[in-house]
């Protein structure tokens, strides 16, 4: 006797997004996002120091 | 005049609609129908899978969407996603390094949501404009080039919103539209804004939901399945619409109206 198989594509599409949904994000992505905003981060650090060296005084300025 | 009909109620609904020589088919499936495949906490999830499982694909009904429900579809669950990676780098053990600024306001944004789930049972999906403030938390430098929001959503979103669209097609959920040629023949009537306008004023449903009930109207299918109030509400207000098919909680709710 041939088997009947059970199309249940409603509750295979539900898995899928609860899946895609759970699914934490890879480490190599999370590194290549860290990458992207830790550029940003750096920037702006890259922005102050600018500013505290030209309020060095000279001797410190000369070293 | 159209009626609300339960799940329960389907299969002796089927049994007398499916014997008409003019029967399809086919049904539409609104918005809020596939928002309750995605989300699991909605206490209609269940219901919803095992309904179009077990009474519609074994029925052997196919289910359709227009350019709005599908356009819906995708939308939503791309703000469930950024929502829930966005969230991700707030929790003590994320590996994610958002700026300050992005980590305070995503901390504040799901603390305010949360509460509204507590209490209200409104969803913790971030909205647009919540969206876009943080994405100007991401934001670049005036002159340093770079696009960081972008960069982050291309990682966050890309692969996933596709896979979710392809599931969605596997399901067998197929777009229609009167404009299609080849889909010509499931309409005995063109669809016009005018009649869209006339759906909508009778009860003062949203424009969108309209769409779905003119598209029906339009149609030879008898009914479609809808998990929105307000179209189950339409329903009850305006003799010609055609039959919807909706979850129990919502035909129950539906009783305090007398119409």
């Amino acid at each position: 006797m041939e088997k009947v198989i059970k199309k249940t594509p409603f509750k295979d599409l539900a898995k899928t997004l609860k899946e895609i949904k759970i699914k934490p994000l890879s480490e190599e992505k999370v590194s290549r996002i860290n990458s992207i905003v830790n550029i940003e981060n750096d920037e702006f650090e890259n922005i102050e120091p600018l500013k505290k060296i030209a309020k060095l005084p000279d001797e410190m300025r000369n070293n | 005049m159209g009626r609300l009909v339960a799940f329960s109620e389907f299969n002796e609904y089927y049994n007398e609609i499916s014997n008409n020589d003019s029967f399809v088919k086919g049904t539409v499936l609104d918005t809020n129908i596939l928002v309750s495949l995605m989300y699991e906490v909605k206490s209609t999830h269940d219901e919803v899978v095992k309904f179009l499982d077990e009474q519609i694909v074994g029925n052997g009904i196919t289910c359709y969407t227009n350019v709005i429900t599908t356009a819906e579809f995708i939308n939503i669950f791309r703000r469930i996603l950024l929502t829930e990676h966005l969230c991700d780098s707030i929790d003590e053990f994320s590996k994610l390094k958002f700026p300050k600024k992005a980590q305070y306001l995503i901390k504040r944004l799901y603390g305010e949501y949360k509460h509204r789930f507590m209490h209200e049972k409104k969803d913790i999906i971030f909205s647009e404009t919540h969206l876009k403030q943080i994405r100007d938390t991401f934001s670049g430098g005036s002159h340093s080039g770079l696009k960081p929001w972008p960069e982050l959503t291309k990682e966050l979103l890309d692969d996933d919103l596709l896979r979710a669209y392809k599931a969605y097609e596997l399901a067998g959920i197929k777009y229609i539209s009167p404009n299609e040629e080849v889909q010509k023949h499931y309409f005995h009537k063109k669809m016009i804004w005018e009649e869209t306008i006339k759906v909508s004023s009778s009860s003062g449903l949203a424009i969108f939901d309209s769409m779905i009930l003119t598209a029906l109207d339009c149609s030879h299918f008898s009914f479609a399945i809808s998990a929105d109030s307000d179209i189950a509400y339409a329903t009850l207000a305006d003799p010609n619409i055609k039959d919807i098919i909706a979850p129990d909680s919502l035909v129950k709710e539906m009783k305090k109206y007398k119409f």
